[in-house]
């Protein structure tokens, strides 16, 4: 099948979508079809530019390409998954946010805009309207199947997939430190990390790989880190290559992510994978639909103080923190992740 | 339903804050969580019983809070001194804009040239709304005075730009639904002007003395709309003026100048000035005046408060025969011809002081019209209703947006439209129509 | 009002209505680069008034069949139909029109009838009657008897109506003739209009040439003017310059010319005293003059000059010794010494003199004083210095200090080579003033140093030529 992957770039800046845009197409391909991947750049701001690039992706034709036909077209990010097409998947990662579950947050740009109701209003209903004219709709994950349900009453089902490169995941014997992997941004909470690593009794060591987007948060972090007197305890490791990632997650003795409302988050997984325990909170979303509580890891309060008493729980409890590590990965197994699976329902 | 409301408050002197939303407040705030709006540095501390009071500058304001109330009203007049914020804000969030006065152009004036003094812009608004044209007669207006301001108001009253950027529109006359419909662009409805009334009023309990002098009451700011010469012209010639007193409630601009003239005319027993005068003290002269003479001319499409006013307390009046006024029932009010009022006016006097029970019946019949048409409920349930509904206005507001922006960008490249605009229109339906 | 509907023509009236109001803003810039204006373009030929379509949409056929041709088919289709006739059927209805088959109630009642125009439902009155009897018109045979009685009974009004067609051609030709004087008319007057402003523009170029010619000499002129000042003053300022950074090293105090003149008394010697000891340079410098004498003090040795019939000149910082000299009769000016030097010609003096005065200099003014000192002397010329002689010990660390201005003790080996280094020649140097009151007395090699180094001289001379140029 001839199948365009659509989905939302914003140029110079590379994340987990666009690794998740580029695992389904490399998947697709190996199943033996013609896939690309068709991105279109976004501004959302001002707020206006959002209703502007609606009405654009509306008049795009891709039902076919020099004469020969699109046989599919999977919709993967707001608002290139509003692109007409008569064979319509969509897999969404998430909506435009800031309308919906964001719209109150402290995080969100588009309530503080005069004009900011009048295009959220239109964006719901745009998705709304259009998100059903796809034969189906799939999610990243329960969390955004759940709030398309309940802010635009349309159900849908999620969809997993393997983080990239799932099967070089290895295991280790646990070394003396907890593992934070992940872009270095207020969402992620590594600041939350840092003050429940103060608060530990036990001489905990956490490390950090990741960068910033902005040059000055790291810098923002690290003198937090000194403020409280961790120096000796934090490791910031920056940007690493993948296969040092891997040893990372091989020799931790557990990794800790508790992100604020996460959507999916490879990182569950990859712990899963290197058979380790994951520490997380109530409210993180994606990884709770993975992480269970006091069997493959532990689920806290966002608070310091819980966050520390986990840390302080694994760093006592080694076996069982390794116990809890291999039924982590026994977990993942049973999950049937597979891209053969994802490109089963999706060509459905 | 959470419900943001821009407008005048009181102790704020004009009608808008006195009549109007002190008339609907009780019901609108019963019927929904209300926001007032205001930017005035003092306001009735009774008002916050009611409703939560929050202080605004146009250049300052909080937009996450007005984006999480469900919709916005705007009031706005002609009167720059109360409404140009309001107009400022309405401009960059949305919300549909209740239209005290249908033909606006002294508010623009008085903003642009007054208060901005941006000759610029108000020469380039005209531009933009009436073409060549405006603009000739606006250059003329403000260089030479060859046409004067009702000529503008008439030809090119700026309604348009007064709801710049709105959702809806509410206004309070047929003449000004017709003129907002013609436009084509804007949903617009209509609901009478409301007027409180306490219950159980009948109008019997006024204290009018049966004999000469009969008072005449005129109120309100004395513009030149109010045809306050007319008036006094006609006095002078009355053999039988001297059976009426006439008092004048009210801001004068240039008082001293009309004092010469009363003076002049030989009219200093009869006609008293009395300057802006309280509620309570206007409302006791209302109880015992005999006739109101309540003139406009030229209209700026308003319906007035001060006519519910007078009606409140079953008083007959003289008005003249334009606009929301000709719309009044003949045995509610009598008209005054603008090619013939002095002579009108004349006539009418002299009829009262034949037989005045005509007339009182006038009053009573107002009193009537007062209680049945102009029903704050009645409104505040207008009001509601349009709420309940802003969702859709928004929406399609955003279509009326993105044509606007789509033909904007074709605009620069083409002129040829064909069938372009069509095919436009039906991919914006798609995303926004129902 | 209760639910506003979107509807697509709407929405597409917007976008046309944009797209119009950019092409307006489009056109505006070069229609303003001509010179014939929109504004005062001859206006636009109009035979028929414009059709206004009513708000409410109710119309009586009468307001519609004043229109003819063009002008009816498009009102007829805006009426009932809202919205105007596209190409072809513009066309199609001219074309039955104008053939006769059709009229023009036909064509209303037509569009009123189509699917259409029953969903737009226009009012139209007036319309059925007259729509019925054309109807009637048209079946066959019957219909033809129909019409022949209708058009009998109608002849009378036929005529008129014949008649006043025929006047209302006629006065639209008159109209149009009109209209075409008076746009020739018009065209005329801006042709003339126009040539003249060209010549205007003519005449004003050559204007601008000869100014421009007259503008450019002139300028000339100031700026080589200009020029010359700059030069001027740059020169002067750098001599300004040399001169204020030799006063820094040597800053008179004004204040403290009283105290000097004090302690010169006190300690130097009476005018009696000093005098006598001059007489022993007259020698060198008889047929020098004129004599220079720097820091010529309470004038001592420039009365001995002039006793003795030299020209001499002095000068002196202090500006009440230079007072009192003048009272005596004494050629001295109030100057810094290297400032007076430096303003003297070169080869203008036989003779330069300066007693007591280089132990108050900084090594740099020392040094630009010796290079003044040789431009200024004729060749030939001799320079005398005298000054506390440092050999003494108690001279060296005691008397040389009773004067607070004084610097630092002058070796004499240290001046015989600054000399030599600067080109003086013929140098010679002479001891002067032994305290032979303060010797101590006896023989041997003791006593011999004792006083050598305590009361030996206690001032020394030195002496040097400028030999040539």
């Amino acid at each position: 099948m001839r199948i365009l992957i659509a989905t939302v770039q914003i140029p110079f800046i590379r994340g987990g979508a666009e690794i998740h845009a580029e695992g389904l197409r490399d998947a697709l391909c190996r199943a033996g079809h013609e896939a690309e991947i068709l991105a279109i750049p976004f501004k959302w701001y001002p707020p206006e530019k959002i209703l502007d690039h609606i009405l654009a992706c509306r008049l795009l034709d891709v039902s076919e390409v020099a004469g020969t036909r699109v046989d599919r077209v999977i919709g993967l990010r707001f608002p290139a998954y509003l692109i007409p097409h008569p064979n319509k998947v969509l897999w969404i990662l998430h909506q435009h946010r800031t309308a919906y579950e964001l719209w109150d947050h402290a995080l969100s740009d588009l309530v503080y805009y005069p004009n900011g109701s009048q295009v959220r209003d239109a964006i719901e209903e745009a998705d709304r309207k259009l998100i059903p004219e796809a034969r189906a709709v799939f999610t990243n994950s329960r969390n955004v199947a759940q709030r398309l349900r309940r802010f635009c009453d349309i159900e849908s089902t999620p969809l997993y997939h393997p983080p990239p490169n799932a099967e070089k995941f290895y295991s280790a014997s646990a070394e003396d430190y907890l593992f934070f992997p992940s872009r270095l941004c207020i969402p992620k909470r590594q600041e939350l990390a840092l003050e429940a690593l103060a608060a530990t009794r036990n001489p905990v060591r956490l490390s950090f790989a990741g960068t910033s987007d902005h040059p000055d948060y790291t810098a923002k972090l690290q003198s937090l880190a000194r403020k409280l007197k961790l120096q000796k305890r934090v490791e910031w490791l920056g940007g690493i290559s993948e296969e040092e990632k891997r040893s990372r997650y091989a020799s931790a003795l557990a990794v800790v992510y508790p992100p604020t409302d996460e959507d999916y988050g490879y990182v569950t997984l990859e712990a899963m994978l290197a058979s380790k325990p994951v520490i997380t909170c109530r409210d993180s979303g994606g990884p709770l639909e993975f992480v269970e509580d006091q069997a493959t890891g532990l689920i806290t309060d966002p608070t310091p103080d819980a966050l520390a008493a986990a840390f302080d729980f694994v760093w006592e409890n080694r076996d069982q923190a390794e116990g809890w590590g291999r039924a982590g990965r026994v977990r993942y197994e049973n999950l049937n992740l597979s891209w053969d699976y994802v490109i089963k329902k999706l060509l459905a | 339903m959470k419900i943001n409301w821009f407008c005048p408050l009181p102790p704020a002197r004009t009608s808008v804050a006195d009549d109007y939303l002190v008339g609907i407040l009780p019901s609108l705030s019963q019927h929904s969580e209300l926001t007032l709006w205001t930017d005035q540095n003092n306001w009735d501390r009774s008002l916050e019983k009611l409703a939560m009071v929050r202080r605004y500058e146009p250049e300052r304001i909080s937009w996450p809070e007005l984006n999480h109330a469900d919709v916005t009203f705007y009031n706005i007049g002609n009167n720059h001194l109360f409404h140009a914020s309001i107009w400022q804000v309405s401009r960059r969030h949305p919300g549909i804009v209740v239209l005290h006065d249908s033909r606006v152009y002294n508010f623009f004036d008085s903003l642009y040239r007054g208060q901005w003094r941006d000759l610029e812009g108000y020469l380039a608004e005209l531009k933009r709304y009436y073409g060549n044209e405006g603009l000739r007669a606006g250059t003329e207006f403000l260089s030479s005075g060859a046409v004067n301001i009702d000529f503008m108001t008439e030809h090119y009253p700026l309604t348009p730009l007064a709801l710049e950027n709105c959702l809806a529109v509410v206004v309070h006359t047929q003449e000004a639904f017709e003129q907002v419909e013609a436009m084509q662009y804007w949903p617009v409805v209509s609901a009478a002007l409301p007027r409180a009334l306490p219950p159980h009023r009948d109008g019997n309990d006024t204290v009018r003395s049966a004999i000469p002098p009969y008072r005449l009451i005129m109120f309100g700011y004395m513009g030149r709309n109010r045809r306050l010469d007319a008036v006094l012209e006609a006095l002078v010639t009355l053999p039988e003026r001297d059976s009426f007193q006439l008092d004048i409630f009210g801001e004068i601009p240039d008082e001293r100048s009309l004092r010469r003239r009363i003076g002049k005319l030989g009219l200093g027993g009869l006609v008293q000035l009395h300057g802006y005068t309280h509620e309570t003290e206007l409302n006791k002269v209302l109880q015992t005046s005999h006739l109101a003479i309540n003139l406009r001319y030229p209209t700026m499409g308003e319906a007035s408060g001060s006519q519910l006013r007078i009606w409140y307390h079953a008083l007959p009046s003289l008005v003249t025969d334009v606009g929301w006024y000709s719309s009044l029932s003949r045995d509610t009010v009598a008209h005054v011809r603008p090619e013939h009022e002095i002579a009108d006016i004349q006539s009418y006097l002299q009829a009262f002081l034949k037989d005045p029970e005509p007339f009182a019946k006038m009053g009573q019949r107002g009193l009537r019209t007062l209680r049945e048409q102009h029903d704050p409920d009645k409104y505040v349930q207008t009001i509601l209703n349009l709420a309940a509904n802003a969702r859709q206005f928004t929406v399609r507001k955003s279509a009326y947006d993105l044509a606007r922006r789509a033909g904007t960008i074709m605009g620069s490249w083409t002129s040829n439209a064909g069938k372009e605009p069509i095919r436009i229109a039906e991919k914006i339906h798609e995303i926004c129509g129902r | 009002m209760n639910q506003p509907r979107l509807e697509i023509d709407d929405l597409a009236a917007v976008v046309r209505e944009s797209m119009a109001a950019v092409q307006k803003n489009y056109h505006a810039p070069s229609s303003a680069t001509q010179t014939v204006s929109s504004e005062t373009a001859p206006p636009k030929l109009k035979l028929q008034p414009d059709f206004q379509p009513r708000v409410d949409h109710r119309y009586h056929i009468n307001d519609l069949l004043r229109y003819h041709d063009r002008a009816f088919v498009q009102a007829a289709y805006r009426a009932v139909l809202k919205r105007s006739p596209d190409e072809p059927e513009l066309l199609r209805g001219l074309k039955e029109l104008r053939s006769g088959n059709v009229n023009k109630i036909d064509l209303l009642a037509d569009l009123r009838l189509s699917p259409e125009g029953r969903a737009k439902k226009v009012q139209l009155d007036g319309l059925v009657f007259p729509a019925l009897i054309r109807r009637l018109g048209q079946i066959p045979l019957f219909g033809y008897v129909v019409r022949l009685g209708i058009a009998f009974v109608r002849l009378p009004n036929l005529i008129r109506d014949q008649r006043e067609f025929g006047s209302y051609v006629l006065s639209q030709h008159e109209q149009i003739a009109d209209f075409i004087n008076l746009t020739a008319n018009r065209l005329t007057e801006r042709l003339n209009t126009l040539a003249a402003e060209q010549k205007t523009i003519a005449e004003r170029e050559g204007d601008v040439e000869k100014r421009q010619e007259d503008f450019e000499s002139v300028a000339g002129t100031y700026f080589d003017d200009l020029k010359q000042r700059i030069d001027t003053l740059t020169r002067d300022t750098a001599k300004q310059l040399r001169a204020l950074r030799f006063r820094i090293g040597d800053l008179a105090d004004p204040e403290l010319d009283a105290l000097y003149v004090a302690l010169e008394d006190r300690f130097r010697g009476t005018r009696e005293e000093i005098k006598e000891r001059f007489r022993e340079y007259l020698p060198y410098v008889k047929e020098k003059a004129r004599v220079i004498d720097l820091g010529c003090g309470r004038g001592e040795w420039l009365e001995l000059l002039k006793e003795n019939g030299i020209q001499a000149q002095g000068v002196d910082s202090n500006g009440l010794q230079v007072v009192q000299c003048c009272g005596r009769g004494l050629d001295v000016t109030e100057q810094d010494l290297l400032v007076y030097l430096k303003g003297m010609p070169d080869e203008s003096a036989g003779a330069v003199t300066g007693f007591h005065i280089i132990e108050h200099l900084s090594f740099n003014a020392l040094m630009a004083l010796l290079n003044e000192v040789m431009r200024v002397l004729r060749p030939g010329g001799i320079v005398i210095f005298e000054t506390p002689n440092p050999e003494n010990i108690v001279v060296g660390s005691n008397y040389f200090y009773l004067d607070p201005t004084h610097r630092h003790p002058l070796p004499t080996d240290l001046m015989e080579f600054l000399f030599k280094n600067r080109g003086f020649e013929k140098i010679e140097l002479l001891a002067l003033h032994p305290w032979d009151s303060g010797r101590v007395a006896g023989e041997g090699e003791l006593a011999e140093r004792f006083n050598g180094y305590f009361y030996g001289p206690m001032d020394y001379a030195i002496v040097g030529r400028k030999v040539s140029a």
